[in-house]
């Protein structure tokens, strides 16, 4: 099962491509992801994130139609797979289980 | 804003380090996305700063997982050694005669290196199969005499008592003595050697058994014997519990049991088994002490315990027990024991003097081994140099590979595919040659019997592979990488200069005649001084005399009586010391010299029986009374080198008595060839301390004679075995091991000489093949077929000559100091060997370029000249 799980920036990218839908790629993953978290993340990271989430089969690839931006170079677009949908929403049920369980008490406000 | 854009760039050389690194299918969204973030960055942080962390983006980037791993397409590679190997197998097919050169050159070679792989192998694995061999040593110790420091593997008798009462690491130890004795079964008498052995000599040895245990000697009166022993007495019956009679010193009987009987030895063994009797025999047959230091046996071994050290042990040998003999034997004291582990012994035996295990000198082993070394050297020369010149005909094809878009690497592997190939080939028929030809030659002519066995599945496995690969790359590589050179488009333009000034193969070719030459003439050398040693005279009649060993008290007057009345036999007489078979070393002095000499005491007549004449004086006289007691007779070189011109009369001093010379006799060769021949002297000594007798008889009738005496041994001593002998059999065991050493030598010329001239013939054919367009238009123009062989020769011969010049001394010096160091007598050089060995040679070669110029003589010029 080790290949399987998820590590906490891994489940972060994957719910971002999931997010982005159709729009993900290393730069806007990346972006995303500084946008909503204020994190700063190195673009080599995201790239080895997505590398693999791929070899999990959690996202699919494709590349994209040539542009005159980015020297020439073609875009290479994620999009979440099925299995990656679940194995986003294992981690979300686990994370809700235990969120459910915390008594519902004053936290001294 | 159009210049800025352009100054907007990231860095080039970090985004030229970036394509220099990065995979191909991952260029595009790496580089990409940092063109873009770049971008991004420009507006948002400025240009400097987006630099910056580009390169350190291009950095981060730099990691194992997108770095290319090889610059290369990927080819099919699996097809294209397919076709390597149909390539290789045709041009093997087609060019039939170098393919036969080049394989059975090789395949000669690589049989000779497995012949001697398997004999070191054999060498350096002697005794390996006793279960405990790493933890047994044969103790041995070093004596300061005269002539050196020197190793002996007699040892005291009591040192194995004492190493088992005061060294704990030592879990078990024996002795060894060896004697000759008579056995005696059911009326059948023959001598045999049978040892002396501590009961443990058979637990700490494995040796095997067919029947009875490893505990047999620890009962008094039992015995094992080998399966020889037991095959020669008991036939096919079971010997164990029978009774053999052991008579020891002709006179004392003793009866045994037989309770082993141990299987031959596996091949590797340096020790076996005869007759082992319990060690504590010898105290009473042979009346020796066994707490006495100043007496030896023959070998003792210790078996250390597991995880001893044997350094340890030595120390603790020093330590206590040399001050022990040393105060027991004043004159031959031993400075300090040593030792060699059984898996060691016989390769170390040469260093040990009376040593019980058997080896020769690394001098044979190391020998061998250059020479196989260089046969293989020879035939992958020839292969290198056939490959080369062969390349001309494959030129086209070599071009069109490249031009085709075939790389250097792929030309190169194409060629040490087909050079694997004929490899893989010579292996497999050297291995067919060794085993059915070559091994059963070397035993044959050597006395020796290396089994067809490795001493283990990995060995033989790395010695293939090794041997695939060593002699592949040695012939293969030079061969591709020069081939693999050539420019595509100045072949097809078709001036590739090639082949004419290739400096590398002619060396080989020097080198390679140079070789056949040196070892030819060492077998010429070799063989004539064999000749020569056979011819040289012995300086007595020793086609006439037959001898035989008795005891004089015994069996003398018996003897003597019985033989003169027979007419045949003209002389007979008694010697304590034989000619041929022993003599005694002593010193000689007057009052300025003092001699080495080798002493024989002789019966009257002795001289006149053996044909010894006396050339000055006058021979022992049964008359003169003084003759029996300081009378001495002595040979030429005593008398050269006391500086006597006349010998007669002089006195001299020998065994504290003083002797008179009255005659001089010639040098006569009582060693063998090998040794140096000494002084001699001869002395009257008393019938009854005899230890030969000798009669002289016509030489055509020694045969017959022989005959008599062995049928009157036999009436007068019923109870021992005959061991008469015709003297001029004395030396066989020189002769025999001569003509094996001459075999081996004549082989391995006749080899060299056979590589040579394969490698010749390979390349005057390729030569002439290319030429062939020349030798056409000469015999058109009307050259006839001598000035055509003289052009081909030419070439040639200026090699050949080159070769026997540097040949000729390297030979001479190598087979001067050979032989000189093995013979006491050498003989003279002369120049017929040379002229014999580079005749030889060259009219080899001669014969070889002559078979390739027929085929020019054959060849219609009109066939060859119209193509094109």
């Amino acid at each position: 099962m080790k290949g399987i799980n998820l590590g906490e920036f891994e489940e972060l990218v994957l719910l971002t491509v999931g997010a982005l839908y159709e729009q993900a790629y290393g730069v806007s993953v990346m972006e995303e992801i500084k946008d909503k978290t204020n994190r700063n993340v190195n673009i080599s990271a995201v790239h080895t994130a997505l590398k693999r989430l791929e070899e999990k089969g959690f996202v699919e690839s494709r590349m994209g139609g040539a542009t005159n931006e980015r020297g020439g170079r073609r875009k290479r677009y994620f999009l979440l797979t099925s299995e990656g949908k679940k194995a986003l929403d294992q981690a979300q049920e686990v994370r809700m289980q235990f969120y459910n369980r915390i008594p519902n008490m004053s936290f001294g406000n | 804003m159009g210049q800025g854009k352009d100054i907007m760039h990231p860095p080039k050389w970090a985004n030229r380090f970036l394509e220099f690194y990065c995979k191909t299918s991952l260029i595009e969204e790496i580089q990409g996305d940092l063109y873009e973030l770049f971008d991004i960055r420009v507006e948002a942080v400025g240009l400097r700063r987006a630099r910056l962390l580009f390169i350190w983006e291009v950095f981060r980037f730099f990691k194992w997982s997108n770095i290319k791993r090889s610059k290369k397409v990927e080819f099919n590679n699996t097809a294209m050694l397919k076709n390597y190997f149909k390539v290789g197998f045709r041009s093997l097919l087609k060019n039939k005669v170098p393919s036969f050169i080049n394989i059975f050159g090789l395949s000669l070679a690589i049989g000779m290196a497995i012949v001697v792989f398997l004999f070191l192998d054999y060498q350096y694995n002697m005794d390996a199969y006793h279960q405990n061999a790493n933890r047994i040593y044969n103790l041995t110790n070093y004596v300061q005499k005269d002539d050196g420091l020197k190793e002996w593997g007699r040892n005291p008798i009591p040192l194995k008592t004492s190493i088992d009462n005061e060294l704990d690491q030592v879990e078990k130890s024996a002795r060894i003595e060896a004697k000759r004795a008579i056995i005696k079964f059911d009326g059948q008498v023959f001598s045999e050697r049978v040892s002396f052995v501590d009961p443990a000599y058979l637990e700490i040895f494995s040796f095997p058994m067919i029947s009875g245990n490893s505990r047999a000697l620890y009962k008094d009166r039992n015995v094992v014997i080998s399966k020889r022993i037991a095959e020669k007495f008991f036939g096919t019956r079971d010997p164990m519990g029978e009774e053999i009679e052991i008579i020891f010193r002709n006179t004392q009987k003793e009866l045994f049991t037989v309770a082993g009987v141990a299987d031959k030895a596996p091949a590797n063994s340096s020790m076996t088994i005869d007759v082992f009797l319990p060690f504590h025999h010898l105290k009473n047959i042979y009346d020796i002490d066994p707490n006495d230091w100043s007496q030896f046996v023959d070998a003792t071994f210790v078996l250390l315990k597991e995880g001893a050290s044997f350094e340890n042990t030595r120390v603790l040998l020093n330590e206590k027990y040399v001050a022990i003999q040393n105060e027991a034997q004043k004159d031959w004291k031993i400075s300090s024991f040593s030792g060699y582990v059984l898996t060691e012994l016989s390769i170390n035996n040469y260093n040990i003097d009376y040593s019980i295990s058997t080896g020769g000198h690394p001098g044979g082993r190391i020998g061998l081994a250059v020479i196989a070394g260089l046969l293989l050297l020879l035939s992958c020369f020839n292969y290198m140099n056939i490959a080369v010149v062969s390349a001309t005909n494959r030129l086209k094809e070599i071009g069109l590979r490249k031009a085709i878009g075939g790389n250097r690497g792929q030309i190169i592997r194409q060629f040490l595919t087909e050079n694997i190939l004929v490899c893989s080939i010579s292996s497999v028929l050297g291995f067919v040659l060794a085993y059915y030809l070559l091994l059963p030659g070397f035993n044959s002519a050597l006395p020796i019997d290396v089994p067809f066995e490795f001493s283990s599945n990995g060995l033989m496995a790395s010695f293939f592979i090794g041997q695939l690969l060593l002699v592949g790359l040695i012939s293969g590589a030079y061969p591709a990488f020069y081939i693999s050179s050539f420019d595509a488009a100045s072949i097809f333009r078709g001036n590739q200069k090639f082949g004419k000034k290739n400096f590398f193969s002619k060396m080989f070719l020097v080198f390679q005649f140079a070789l056949a030459f040196i070892t030819i003439l060492g077998g010429v050398l070799f063989t004539r001084n064999s000749d020569f040693q056979k011819n040289l005279d012995w300086g007595y009649a020793e086609e006439q005399v037959v001898a035989v060993p008795i005891e004089g008290d015994k069996h003398y007057t018996a003897l003597h009586n019985a033989f003169i009345e027979n007419s045949d036999i003209e002389m007979v007489s008694g010697a304590v010391q034989h000619i041929g078979e022993s003599f005694e070393r002593k010193h000689l002095e007057n009052d300025f010299n003092k001699l080495e000499v080798a002493s024989f005491k002789v019966g009257f007549g002795y001289l006149e029986t053996m044909g010894v004449e006396v050339v000055e004086g006058r021979s022992f006289d049964k008359d003169i009374a003084s003759d029996k007691l300081e009378s001495i007779i002595i040979s030429a070189q005593l008398a050269k080198d006391m500086e006597w011109d006349n010998p007669v009369n002089k006195e001299v001093r020998l065994d504290s008595g003083k002797y008179y010379v009255v005659g001089v006799v010639p040098d006569v060769r009582f060693v063998s060839f090998y040794d140096k021949m000494i002084p001699m002297v001869f002395r009257i000594a008393h019938d009854s301390t005899f230890n030969y007798i000798a009669v002289n008889t016509p030489a055509q009738k020694t045969a017959k004679t022989a005959e008599f005496v062995a049928a009157t041994w036999k009436t007068v001593e019923p109870d021992l075995p005959y061991n008469g002998f015709l003297q001029n059999e004395v030396f066989d065991y020189f002769f025999i091991e001569m003509e094996a050493n001459n075999k081996l030598m004549h082989f391995i010329s006749a080899m060299a000489l056979i590589l040579a001239c394969m490698g010749l013939f390979g390349l005057v054919s390729f030569n002439i093949s290319r030429k062939m367009k020349e030798y056409s238009i000469r015999r058109v123009l009307g050259a006839d077929l001598t000035s055509i062989t003289k052009s081909v020769n030419n070439d040639f011969m200026w090699y050949l000559i080159i070769a026997g010049v540097i040949g000729a001394p390297v030979a001479y010096f190598l087979m001067h100091m050979l032989l000189t160091n093995i013979f006491d007598v050498v003989m003279p050089m002369t120049i017929w060997p040379f002229v014999i060995s580079l005749s030889a040679v060259v009219g080899t070669a001669y014969l070889t370029i002559s078979s390739q110029i027929v085929k020019v003589s054959k060849n219609n010029p009109a066939d060859t000249l119209r193509s094109e």
